[in-house]
């Protein structure tokens, strides 16, 4: 199977769909697109199998000027490169993505616009598949903005709230949705100047030929990869949503769960970890810029997990919990512990995916309630979702055979050897999250119901239940991937992994790894203990922090009144002016032309004004020759 | 063949009075039809070749007219588009037939503009084009119609005069036999003088570019043109500007545009920057559309004053296809006024009611706000690296206007079609039969060409190499 097959069958899933929408009864567009990347994953799987020597197939020229051709730059072309990191992306977008889809079946299946919603769905998946097939930095680019496209049409489906009724609700959507858009923006201007100092330093954009280059880069004075790899940052802080450029992600919660699930925790905004794993050979020699994504990692990390403390509504809570675990792979790549933070990113792809999905069934079962303040022992009426949940939960903490603790331990033992005060940040934050994640489990499944008494919350039909217990499985087992050596286990996923990407080995005695591991543990047991004792004490409603957790720390704030009105006033500002440069104009020509007022004196109408012109004319030449006469003779 | 490609829309726009009343839409789009056919079929054989008698012998005006490359490639975009202009103007407009008759005079103005290889020429098509220009305001605009047209004639005018001086000069001081762009190329006017000339010609130029600050004609005029948004898809093919800088300023004045480069670059980044931010607070569409094409105009300028070869195919590439996808903007937003009555950006709602119409729409917008996939990308991008190549901070400072056009296209985009249409407020109907055409074919020219550029990329990148190596500088 060539490789365009992979984006190129969700891309006709999605020509099909949002043409053919009003020809496809019922849910046959849901099964219609959840089939469609169903056989992408299959597809997937084949090549997975089939995976030896990278894979670059390439297909039509582009862009001009913007690869290395045999006598000066040549055009670029459409190319899809496989490698062993793509090969896992592609696995998890086509895999998680079709759970997801399937989900969906039954999660939208009232919604008037059943049908565009998949539609949409197929697109973002296509467009994922380009950026991590992509064999060239413009084609990832296309991915990039593809992505942010279709999350921006997804954050805003219900641009006109629940069922086109709800006036506020509508602006609150669509404000989320070109929140996003804008703000991925900014980091894609980063990304693009990215793009162009490489190409100003190597004369081409394309991956493999970069990577070929590494003579010439190691050659080149620090500066320039520093900048690049600095400009590339810019680009994957705008797409994973950490610090500066954090605030829209929590936002975006505004669009249905599954895209929750889907996009904002388990594909694109792991683009960023992508893109800077993709260009390591970049980050390899820049251990200034490195440094700067790993601090820009951790302190996202402390920032996602501080605002998840307070916030009651139970899909914000996993926002800023999908915010900090973006920042633990981030704080991971920084440290050029490359596979430690694509194993993150594979467990974290299960586990956060499933506690949104199994969000989004309470949310079902309560009809569209999403504060937790008015959940509560949902876990006598829904066994399954809660199970599934409460693996979830565990995983995420780091509790041991659990996903999220071999993938966190590998995160935390890199930071332990090479970096101190991140080590201590990212202990910290493995504390806070396992109590926030305690008190979003307590809140929504124990103690007593608190919501609407007429709710009769159940689990879902197999449709969204189905979903849940592969991912449960994935959260569960997905972890043995990559045991640690010290307790006996192979480095599957490493050893994987290392084919293409560098890996980190650090030379710790065992008996320091144990210690590691051990208080690691220990940090995730006292947050859940936490947890649990103020749910005993029933103060769990208002977490800690207070508003400031529940403002997130303001953020949002000061950017809406700096940039956002700052940005407001100086086009007011410079549209007048422009006004003003109109009305310059405009006296300029009324100042030339009136002098022409003078002129119009002169043609008076009377007849002797006119004849004592000509007299005045013909005595000035006649005067003139008269000169010229004297002139000549002197 | 040529000069039926040139010549064949005024034929027509002469005969349509002749033509009984209700078939004068039909008649109106034979001929724009066939003219893009004939466009077309000179693709198809590699461009039209160099044509060239001699017309006012006494002055040296030749007749000279070539179609390829660059030329074809914006003359193609000219058929199509006033293809489009035509449709859309026979089902719109009432009694359409003085306005039929106007596009289809202008179109021959602009296709003899892109084919003429002579200045004298080029100032005759140049000046061609702008009477049914005025005409189409003057006749259909709304009511501060004539402040605006004046103020669109002057600029114009005064403009066109400083180029007129400026050809004159050319011949005179280079002492050239006839002012056929082959005869001045070989004969150069270089030092002071060539500096002081290129100003003359940058003065038309940088009115029709627009650049800042010589752009405030084009507010009003947009603003001012009829709501159908027919006269304003030829008003922004009408910016030729970038063409006639590429064409001439830059194989006759190659030391003034190298030696001006800072100035004209920063300039054009400003004006790039300066308009998006503004179209951020417009609240008309139709002011907002101007300030958006503006922006995109700063970038086109970028890309031509940088004499970078990829900046410049990029932004030959970019003003051929933003005229694709403004036009047809332009066209969306009189179909939106169509159906609610208003161009003001507060409707509300809309694509609850009409929703192809909304999503054509934002394709639309999408394509304009280059999102990578649409034609403007390939333009964009190429720009902005190739600027990026000769001035670091310029495309930084040009490239902030990616970032304010997302601002200013999805805000008024969202107040418009996206949250609840207001209680009580008409019920708008969805695209019918036509209108499909009308906003469907723009979109499938700049998703195709955005995807697989290489037939457009073979128009331009053959050309900008060859003038750029006569030049002597490759970057």
């Amino acid at each position: 199977m060539p490789l365009y097959w992979l984006p190129l069958l969700p891309l006709i899933g999605f020509v099909l769909l949002i043409c053919g929408g009003r020809f496809l009864p019922g849910s046959s567009g849901g099964w219609l697109g959840s089939g469609i990347v169903g056989a992408a994953f299959v597809v997937a799987l084949l090549r997975f199998f089939g995976l030896d020597a990278p894979a670059h197939e390439t297909l039509w020229t582009w862009l001009p000027n913007m690869a290395l051709g045999t006598n000066g730059p040549s055009n670029l072309s459409v190319g899809f490169y496989l490698d062993q990191l793509s090969s896992l992306m592609t696995l998890i977008i086509t895999g998680v993505g079709f759970l997801i889809h399937v989900y969906s079946i039954s999660y939208m299946r009232h919604d008037a616009r059943f049908t565009r919603f998949f539609a949409f769905l197929n697109f973002f998946v296509a467009m994922m598949l380009i950026l991590v097939l992509a064999d060239s930095y413009p084609l990832m680019f296309v991915g990039w903005e593809g992505v942010g496209t279709a999350s921006y049409l997804l954050i805003g489906f219900w641009f006109a709230g629940h069922g086109d009724h709800s006036a506020a609700e509508g602006v609150t959507n669509s404000n989320a949705a070109r929140k996003a858009f804008i703000m991925n923006r900014v980091g894609d201007l980063g990304f693009m100047l990215g793009m162009f100092l490489i190409y100003k330093v190597f004369g081409t954009l394309v991956i493999p030929e970069l990577m070929a280059q590494e003579g010439t880069l190691a050659a080149t004075t620090r500066a320039l990869p520093e900048l690049i790899c600095l400009f590339l940052l810019v680009g994957a802080v705008g797409k994973s949503g950490q610090l500066p450029l954090t605030t829209w992600l929590p936002d975006a919660m505004a669009g249905p769960t599954p895209v929750s699930a889907l996009i904002h925790a388990a594909t694109m905004v792991t683009a960023g970890v992508y893109l800077i794993a993709r260009s390591h050979f970049f980050y390899d020699l820049a251990p200034g810029a490195s440094l700067w994504v790993a601090w820009a990692g951790g302190l996202t990390a402390l920032y996602g997990a501080l605002s998840a403390l307070n916030q009651t509504d139970i899909k914000k809570i996993l926002a800023y919990s999908t915010v900090s675990q973006l920042g633990y792979m981030f704080l991971a790549v920084g440290l050029h512990s490359y596979t430690a933070a694509v194993f993150h990113l594979l467990t974290h792809a299960f586990f956060k995916a499933l506690l949104f999905l199994a969000a989004g069934a309470v949310i079902h079962a309560l009809h569209e309630e999403q504060d937790v303040r008015k959940m509560g022992g949902l876990a006598k009426s829904m066994k399954l979702t809660h199970a599934v949940s409460l693996i979830g939960v565990l995983a995420i903490s780091g509790i041991p055979i659990f996903a999220g603790f071999f993938s966190k331990d590998g995160i935390l033992a890199a930071a332990f050897t090479q970096n101190t005060p991140l080590y201590l940040i990212g202990l910290g934050v493995a504390f806070l999250t396992a109590f926030y994640m305690g008190r979003w489990y307590f809140l929504v499944w124990r103690g007593e119901f608190r919501g609407d008494p007429a709710a009769h919350p159940h689990d879902g039909d197999p449709l969204l239940s189905l979903p849940l217990a592969v991912l449960a499985a994935g959260a569960t087992l997905g972890g043995f991937l990559n045991v640690p050596g010290f307790l006996g286990g192979g480095h599957i996923l490493d050893d994987f992994l290392g084919k293409v990407l560098p890996v980190e080995v650090h030379e710790l005695p065992v008996s320091t790894e144990w210690l590691i591991t051990a208080v690691a543990v220990s940090a995730a047991l006292l947050g859940l203990a936490w947890a649990y004792a103020d749910h005993r004490r029933g103060a769990l409603q208002n977490g800690p922090l207070g508003n400031v957790s529940t403002q997130a720390l303001y953020l949002d704030t000061l950017y809406r009144s700096v940039v956002g009105d700052g940005s407001k006033v100086i086009s007011r500002g410079l549209d007048a002016f422009d006004n003003g440069v109109d009305a310059g104009m405009t006296a300029v020509a009324t100042n030339t032309g009136a002098p022409g007022w003078l002129v119009t004196l002169w043609q008076s109408g009377f007849v002797r004004a006119y004849a004592l012109s000509m007299l005045i004319g013909t005595a000035l030449i006649v005067g003139y020759w008269a000169l010229q006469a004297i002139g000549g003779g002197l | 063949m040529i000069h039926f490609f040139i010549f064949l829309p005024v034929l027509a726009s002469l005969l349509i009075f002749l033509v009984p009343v209700r078939w004068r839409e039909e008649f109106a789009g034979a001929a724009a039809g066939l003219t893009l056919a004939g466009g077309l079929w000179s693709w198809s054989v590699g461009g039209l070749s160099y044509f060239s008698i001699p017309w006012i012998s006494a002055l040296g005006v030749t007749y000279s007219v070539q179609m390829d490359g660059v030329s074809l490639l914006l003359g193609l975009v000219t058929a199509f588009m006033s293809l489009i202009a035509v449709i859309y103007a026979g089902k719109r407009v009432p009694k359409p037939g003085t306005m039929l008759s106007l596009i289809l005079m202008m179109e021959t103005g602009l296709l003899g503009i892109f084919a003429a290889r002579d200045l004298v020429l080029f100032y005759v098509f140049f000046e061609d084009a702008l009477i049914p220009a005025l005409l189409m305001l003057a006749i259909y605009g709304k009511s501060q119609r004539m402040p605006a047209l004046v103020k669109f004639a002057a600029y114009t005018l005064l403009g066109s005069l400083f180029m007129l001086i400026s050809i004159i000069g050319l011949k005179f001081y280079g002492g050239s036999p006839t002012f056929a762009l082959a005869d001045l190329q070989a004969h150069p006017v270089t030092g002071p003088v060539q500096t002081w000339l290129f100003l003359g010609f940058l003065a038309a130029m940088a009115v029709k570019l627009p650049l800042f600050p010589l752009h405030a004609w084009l507010p009003d005029f947009h603003a001012q043109n009829h709501d159908s948004g027919v006269a304003d898809v030829m008003g922004t093919l009408y910016k030729v500007g970038a063409y006639g800088l590429f064409r001439f300023a830059l194989v006759l004045f190659p030391d003034a545009m190298l030696e001006l480069r800072p100035i004209l670059m920063a300039l054009a980044a400003f004006t790039a920057l300066y308009a998006a931010w503004i179209a951020f607070s417009q609240t008309d569409w139709k002011r907002l559309l101007a300030y958006a094409g503006l922006s995109h105009m700063g970038l086109v300028g970028l890309g031509i004053f940088s004499l970078n070869e990829t900046a410049m195919i990029g932004a030959l590439f970019l003003l051929a296809f933003q005229n694709v996808y403004t036009g047809a903007l332009f066209l969306a937003t009189g179909m939106l006024q169509e159906r609610v009555g208003s161009l003001s950006t507060r409707v509300g709602g809309l694509m609850t009611q009409a929703g192809a119409l909304s999503g054509l729409t934002m394709t639309l917008w999408f394509a304009s706000i280059a999102v990578p996939g649409m034609a403007g990308f390939i333009g964009e991008f190429s720009i902005l690296l190739g600027a990026y190549q000769v001035s670091p901070w310029l495309a930084f400072f040009a490239g902030l206007s990616t970032i304010a056009a997302a601002a200013y296209a999805l805000s008024a985009y969202q107040t418009t079609y996206w949250q609840m249409r207001p209680a009580g407020a008409v019920i708008a109907h969805d695209l019918r039969n036509l209108d499909w055409l009308v906003l469907g074919a723009p979109i499938a020219v700049a998703l195709f060409f955005g995807i697989y550029s290489g037939p457009a990329l073979n128009l331009v990148q053959p050309v900008v190499r060859a003038v750029m190596s006569g030049l002597g500088s490759g970057s």
